[in-house]
């Protein structure tokens, strides 16, 4: 064996024997590491505003909600219907439409404002239409299999004088690595009589700039 | 002599134990599980093509392939008419495209030490643009035309960004023409070589549009079905469908029939070796990546309805020719990156048998001479080209319409070879023919 091959062997056994605990220790931590196969938790309060993909995500929902409620509330058009009838105005939920390019579960801005208002105490609601097909049948029912006493009377619904409308539209630009997202939210309460508008409500506070890194690790 | 000689025994010698060494690892990276995938679908039963794509899942499929996984299994699901299942594929498809634009550093870098096919797929902009019209005819299938509508303002967003990306795609003359309304003609001005638009995508954009009254929309799109045309002569060298001004003058108490039809298979990506000796018996292989056709066997395509009329479906996109185009544009970079890292590879198997030859130990000329060895057998077998793409797009779309009177009819689609023999037919039973209303029959026939 020449010496130089000699000289190199007999250096890496050195180095070898003196950190021999600091390559164990090494190895121990990459096989911990690719062992540990339960995902990782954090809860967190669900006002905490997370951004991961640039996509609508549940705080956009609250902030549009929040500034849609505020505005319908608040509305002096709104307040004055009562004023004049002596009754809070009925409302039904129609059809919230997604025009954005992003597949958006508006029932969620549905479900959101129809809570608030109603527990607002400033309109009531009556069953959306999907909503109503199942109560029709149950009260259908009830004719044939309930007590006279508790079966509840059929065509005694109340007609609602408002429609409750929206809908979310997106506009997008983008060259490179950079995306502007904004969203344009839109709610509408419609005299179901005269097809007058009685509010609209618009939210278009959601501007999101993604820039999409171009590496890593 | 005697030298040459015994450099073509050591050149013999080195070829088979590299080639067998090679075929031991390159087997690992195997693409068989395409074979039965492909016989399924083109004998029809994509339940089969679909259960052989997930059983192929982390081994076909590695996680770096998400993006082909999720596009053959969005594909497959949707010719098997699950349109749900093929969404979700087609929508985390698009996702993983969208994860990928960022680029790994080590696995970039991994690209240049082993081949191509380390890094993460990252889609081409045809198959991300072919995503979203495969998905709003599965939204279309599934009765929802908001879910439609979204995917077709996904479409119009990506073509948008591509006309950024490459530059103008509209020239003034052509802009001024339009105003006129007449056909739009070569402007070499505005001509691009990479793909910024889609005619089909355009062409399905306008019917959408139209059903949701957005006659604006719907305009902008037909017109921008005349663009594609004018602008990318590579990939539109054919005539433009005749009755594409037809689709925005429907009569207000007729109906209209849209009839959308695929045939063939996309080409493939082949792999091209080539194998260049350099000094003594080391040699450089180069591995690239071609096209390879899959023929179709339809020639024309013909719709009838019980009603009696019938008519011709026109081409409107070669996806194939899209997706050779598209890999033109980056083929040059390819070759070079390629041929660069094949001689890094050989260069250093060149200098230790250089090493070898010269040293005057034994011992150390021995091992100088295996770590050759070694490094030959490494470059032979890490050498790979880069086959990945998505599979199962068609080859060619082709549309066509016509207006009837309102009503139930039996439509028969029926594909025909270039002999006139039968290829294929579909017939279509009791199909509801509305006013005021998209009415599209999809069509495919693999073969």
């Amino acid at each position: 064996m020449p010496s130089s091959w000699a000289i190199l062997i007999v250096g890496m056994e050195d180095y070898m024997k003196k950190n021999v605990m600091l390559i164990i220790i090494a190895l121990t931590m990459v096989f911990i590491g690719a062992c540990s196969s339960t995902p990782k938790v954090t809860r967190v309060d669900s006002d905490t505003q997370v951004d991961l993909s640039g996509y609508w995500n549940d705080t956009d929902v609250r902030i549009v909600c929040e500034s849609l409620i505020n505005d319908c509330l608040s509305s002096p058009r709104v307040a004055g219907f009562e004023q004049r009838t002596g009754e809070l105005p009925v409302i039904i939920v129609g059809s919230f439409r997604n025009q954005s390019d992003e597949h958006i579960d508006t029932s969620i801005i549905q479900k959101r404002m129809e809570t608030a208002i109603l527990n607002s105490g400033k309109a009531d609601f009556v069953a959306s239409s999907d909503e109503r097909l199942e109560l029709r049948d149950e009260r259908t029912e009830q004719q044939s299999w309930s007590s006279e006493e508790t079966a509840k009377a059929l065509a005694n619904e109340t007609g609602a004088d408002f429609m409750l409308i929206g809908s979310v539209k997106t506009i997008i630009d983008s060259a490179g690595k950079t995306a502007t997202r904004t969203y344009f939210v839109y709610a509408e309460l419609i005299d179901i009589e005269s097809n007058r508008k009685l509010w609209i409500g618009e939210n278009s506070e959601i501007k999101k700039i993604i820039k999409r890194p171009a590496a890593k690790l | 002599m005697i030298d040459t000689v015994n450099n073509r025994k050591l050149f013999s010698f080195r070829s088979l134990v590299c080639a067998a060494a090679a075929f031991l690892l390159v087997s690992c990276a195997s693409v068989s599980h395409y074979e039965k995938i492909d016989a399924a679908v083109l004998s029809g039963n994509y339940d089969r093509g679909l259960t052989l794509v997930k059983e192929a899942k982390g081994k076909g499929y590695r996680d770096k392939d998400a993006v082909v996984y999720y596009l053959d299994a969005g594909m497959i699901s949707h010719f098997a008419g699950s349109y749900e299942k093929s969404s979700e594929y087609l929508q985390e498809a698009e996702k993983s495209i969208e994860a990928a634009f960022t680029k790994s550093i080590s696995l970039e870098a991994a690209t240049f030490l082993v081949n191509d096919t380390m890094r993460e797929y990252p889609g081409e902009d045809y198959e991300d643009l072919y995503l979203n019209v495969f998905n709003a005819l599965n939204y279309y299938h599934r009765e929802n035309m908001e879910g439609a509508m979204v995917e077709v303002r996904r479409m119009d967003n990506k073509i948008r960004y591509l006309s950024t990306k490459y530059g103008t795609v509209l020239t003034k003359a052509q802009q001024d023409l339009l105003k006129k309304d007449s056909g739009i003609p070569y402007d070499k001005e505005a001509a691009r070589v990479e793909f910024t638009n889609s005619a089909l995508a355009r062409y399905l954009g306008m019917l959408f549009y139209r059903a949701e009254g957005k006659r604006d929309d719907a305009r902008i799109d037909r017109d921008q079905v005349r663009l594609a045309f004018a602008n990318q002569p590579a990939m539109y060298d054919f005539p433009l469908p005749e009755t594409l001004d037809e689709e925005l003058s429907i009569p207000r108490e007729k109906a209209r029939l849209n009839v959308l039809g695929f045939s063939g298979r996309s080409p493939l990506k082949a792999e091209k070796v080539t194998r260049i000796p350099i000094s003594g018996s080391n040699w450089i292989k180069i591995s690239i990546p071609e096209f390879r056709e899959r023929p179709s066997r339809v020639a024309r395509t013909v719709v009838s309805l019980d009603s009696g009329e019938n008519f011709e479906l026109e081409l409107i996109e070669k996806l194939g020719t899209v997706a050779r185009e598209t890999f033109k544009q980056r083929a040059a970079i390819i070759y070079v990156k390629t041929i660069l890292r094949s001689l890094t590879k050989t260069t250093s198997s060149a200098l230790l048998d250089e090493g070898a030859s010269h040293a005057d130990d034994p011992g150390a000329a021995l091992l100088l001479g295996l770590l050759s060895l070694g490094t030959q057998v490494y470059a032979e077998a890490s050498e790979q080209a880069d086959l990945r793409m998505s599979r199962y797009f068609p080859d060619r779309a082709h549309v066509g319409g016509i207006t009837v009177d309102p009503g139930v009819y039996t439509v028969t689609v029926t594909w025909y070879d270039s002999g006139n023999n039968l290829v294929q037919q579909t017939v279509y039973d009791g199909v509801e023919i509305k006013s005021n209303r998209l009415n599209l029959l999809e069509a495919v026939c693999m073969q």
